[in-house]
């Protein structure tokens, strides 16, 4: 029926696979232009010099307010963003065949390959101030939080059931009152999920872009990230221990006073009246029990949060009903041409130089690079799949699973790479070794979620049927589970690829104990180029390939085992 | 007899190229409850979305108050199958949603629509949340909604459908005797249903649809008098009369 059209969230939507086009190709251009126009003045290095910070754990809880302040920047852009483009796709059928599938690309390209032109355009941008280095790092974060937003944006605005959308309109409501009773309360649901994920996202890429820690002596970001980095360039393990404490206690109190409330919250917009996750208990609840006080705390937490985000998304609605929009849309539309413009002169410029001997190791090191993504691929599967299918089996086990495993995901194991790398070195091991288990962090958790929101999705009859059949072990995976994750399954793939190849780029050329360790690998190649040689050609080179390599996979593999997955085992007929 | 609230003259309708209304014209009289009724495809919902001015005819015109209509009908308001409640909004906000869309401060807002929930025997659960309210209740709240915009036409899209048998009957003589009710302005309704003894009881005309295009069969006068019960011996001929025109 159209009115309970509320299926469980997904990081992507099957309805983004519609509309292959051409533009993929486009985009890739612009892309290209875009990496050029970011490094398009001399000097292109960046010594990796790093710079002193103060390690005195006093010092903790100021370092993660600067972390926790530069994620905030981000998210509010990202949710200004998300709505922005969102709301125009949902309202505009011809514009939406190219926002889509802009979107589609820039959440598959490996963004971190692009954070150190980021940092040479937002320096210059600062002249040269510290200010432009902070820049460069909410700007990586916001592109790991947007996408999935703006994406659950336009998919709430486009499920709005028909009938309330009518009726609405039948009233006569437009403008802020439409923005606040319908469209605004009808993205809540997904958008606070997707926010749990966005945050979970830019931890992982603020710590990174803190451990990178790019600057000319200078140059740094006072933060958990580089804290912990700089306790373990100096050997101090103790500390870099307690730094990582800090991060997991940041992240662990968001989950019990900002999410979890919120989730519970949002549940009063979805408009299945009774039905799956309708009772989410906030895990502030589970733990501490029910103590008149905590659920007092509770509320207040909740509401303050809640608030505080209503508050900005109203603003942005507003933005968005005026004139605003217009404003803003134009100023996009001459800034995207004049980079097309300077880009398209400055690319013909860089290609039509003579290929550097290094360009021929481009194909090697991506296959190399490949080869750990398809093991880090497997490992994922080897574990994610049995406990989906594990906690497909009844509906409390997801209510059991899910808050740790939301709270797991949120650690960004870039926090790690150090003490990784350190244990791999001191144990001798193939660097091999902790290439594949860094990538293996960044491609895990997009499969379990998805996998897991199949699971969620597994109709009860069917769910009865697996037990009275005792269907149990490899039939009930083949023949019940599979069938009905596979389009999640192959949904979470997507994801993890790409977050697979963003952690790449920090997996493969790893600083410790003051040198660089490196495998072979595009990783390494754009390392090289980016920090030790500063070849503009090789790096827009490097960039264009892996580009190139995602969008060639997705294309050619994922896009069609999705389309004859999805006419294969649909469940809602 | 006086000026019809509304007309269609020859409206049809079509989308991408295939007609789901065939010519057709009725009038609706001040004061009167008129039913439209037919199998599914006969196009009874795009008509009624046509009196809202939702849906342009695309051949042939509707007229309400007289005048050709080019837009939303500010005349009419609905009451939907699924009730189309906001359910992030209690009941009287959601039932103040016409008042809040023209500006009304919110303390005469809550005032009618405190007003319009008693009237339709929901005071008390001014507060309450759609999901805390039953099936039945939650369509009173529709109801009182679409009350709210005083509308000359009162549009219900099956509203009893969704409604298990019991609640659906209450329903049905809360809806007549509002429509006879001095307190509200509404007189006059347009019901869509597929029920043939829902139509006889309930309707002072029934217009009958055949589906493929959707085209009038029949206008059928029921002048059985009021109050009527439910299956009574007087509405026999009706619905005898109506079932043959529809199959």
């Amino acid at each position: 029926m159209s009115h309970h059209d509320w299926r469980p969230l997904r990081l992507w939507s099957p309805a983004r696979f519609r509309q292959p086009g051409p533009f993929d190709g486009v985009a890739l251009v612009v892309v290209a232009l875009v990496v050029v126009v970011l490094f398009i003045d001399e000097p292109h290095v960046l010594p990796r010099t790093s710079a002193t910070l103060d390690l005195a754990p006093v010092m903790l809880p100021l370092y993660a307010a600067y972390s926790g302040l530069r994620m905030l920047a981000a998210y509010v852009l990202s949710l200004g963003f998300a709505l922005s483009a969102g709301y125009w796709a949902s309202a505009s059928p011809r514009d939406r065949r190219l926002i889509l599938p802009a979107l589609d690309v820039l959440q598959a390209v490996p963004i971190l390959g692009f954070f150190p032109a980021a940092v040479f355009f937002f320096i210059r941008l600062a002249h040269g101030r510290a200010i432009g280095v902070e820049a460069a790092a909410v700007f990586l974060i916001f592109t790991s939080q947007a996408w999935n937003l703006a994406f659950s944006a336009y998919e709430s605005l486009t499920t709005i059931p028909k009938d309330l959308r009518t009726a609405v309109r039948l009233s006569g409501a437009d403008g802020s009152v439409l923005w606040r009773r319908l469209l605004l309360p009808a993205c809540v649901p997904r958008m606070v999920y997707n926010s749990m994920l966005s945050w979970a996202g830019g931890w992982y890429f603020l710590i990174a872009s803190e451990i990178i820690a790019i600057g000319q002596g200078t140059w740094i970001l006072p933060g958990l990230g580089s804290y912990i980095g700089q306790a373990i360039a100096r050997g101090r393990a103790p500390l870099a221990v307690a730094g990582l404490a800090m991060l997991v206690a940041v992240i662990v109190s968001m989950h019990l006073f900002v999410w979890s409330p919120l989730e519970a919250w949002a549940g009063r917009f979805r408009y299945e009246t009774s039905g799956a996750g309708e009772a989410a208990v906030p895990l502030v609840r589970v733990l501490a029990g029910k103590a008149p006080w905590v659920r007092r705390a509770l509320a207040a937490t909740g509401q303050a949060a809640a608030s505080g985000l209503g508050m900005a998304l109203v603003a942005v609605a507003h933005a968005l009903s005026g004139q605003w929009m217009r404003v803003v849309g134009w100023l996009a539309a001459a800034g995207a041409a004049s980079v097309l413009v300077y880009g398209a002169v400055a690319i013909v410029e860089v290609l039509l130089r003579p290929l550097p001997p290094e360009a021929l190791t481009i194909p090697t090191a991506l296959g190399f690079s490949f080869l750990r993504l398809l093991a880090a691929y497997a490992i994922s599967l080897a574990w994610t799949v049995p406990l989906a299918a594990w906690v497909s089996r009844s509906a409390r086990r997801v209510e059991l699973v899910m808050p740790p495993v939301q709270v797991l995901a949120s650690i960004p194991a870039t926090a790690f790479f150090p003490l990784l790398v350190a244990g791999v070195l001191r144990f001798g091991l193939d660097l091999n070794v902790s290439a594949i288990l860094l990538v293996l962090t960044g491609m895990q958790w997009y499969l379990l979620f998805n996998l897991v929101a199949a699971a969620q999705g597994l109709p009860e009859d069917l769910r009865e049927l697996a037990r009275m059949t005792e269907a149990r072990g490899l039939v009930y995976l083949r023949r019940f589970f599979l069938p009905a994750a596979l389009p999640s399954l192959i949904t979470g793939s997507i994801t993890a690829w790409g977050g697979g190849w963003n952690a790449l780029v920090l997996a493969e050329s790893v600083t410790a104990d003051g040198r660089t360790w490196s495998v072979d690998g595009i990783g390494t190649l754009l390392d090289e180029a980016t920090y030790v040689r500063g070849d503009l050609q090789m790096i827009v080179l490097v960039i264009v390939a892996m580009v190139g390599a995602v969008l060639l996979l997705n294309r050619a593999v994922w896009r069609p085992l999705y389309g004859r997955a999805s006419v294969r085992y649909r469940l809602d007929g | 007899m006086a000026e019809p609230l509304v007309s269609l003259i020859g409206a049809g309708r079509s989308f991408d190229g295939v007609e789901v209304v065939h010519d057709v014209t009725f009038d609706v009289f001040d004061g009167e409850m008129l039913a439209l009724i037919g199998p599914s495809g006969a196009g009874k919902s795009t008509l009624l979305r046509m009196i809202a001015g939702l849906i342009p005819p695309s051949s042939g015109e509707v007229r309400s108050g007289g005048r050709v209509l080019t837009g939303l009908n500010p005349d009419t308001a609905m009451v939907f199958q699924s009730f189309a409640l906001l359910p992030w909004l209690n009941a009287a906000d959601n039932v103040a949603l016409p008042l809040e869309a023209r500006g009304v401060p919110a303390a005469e807002r809550l005032r009618q629509a405190a007003h319009l929930l008693d009237l339709v025997g929901l005071g008390g659960h001014a507060r309450a949340y759609p999901r805390e309210l039953s099936g039945g209740m939650r369509q009173r709240v529709g109801l009182a909604r679409a009350l709210c915009q005083a509308p000359r036409v009162l549009l219900l899209d099956e509203p009893f459908s969704a409604l298990d048998v019991l609640t659906a009957h209450t329903l049905r003589d809360q809806v007549v005797d509002l429509l006879h009710e001095a307190a509200i302005p509404t007189r006059t309704a347009v019901m869509v249903t597929h029920s043939v003894e829902e139509a006889a009881y309930m309707a002072d005309r029934v217009v009958a649809l055949r589906a493929n295009p959707g085209r009038v069969v029949d206008v059928v006068t029921v002048d059985a008098p009021r109050p009527r019960r439910w299956g009574a011996p007087e509405l026999v001929p009706f619905v005898d009369r109506l079932y043959a025109l529809m199959t």
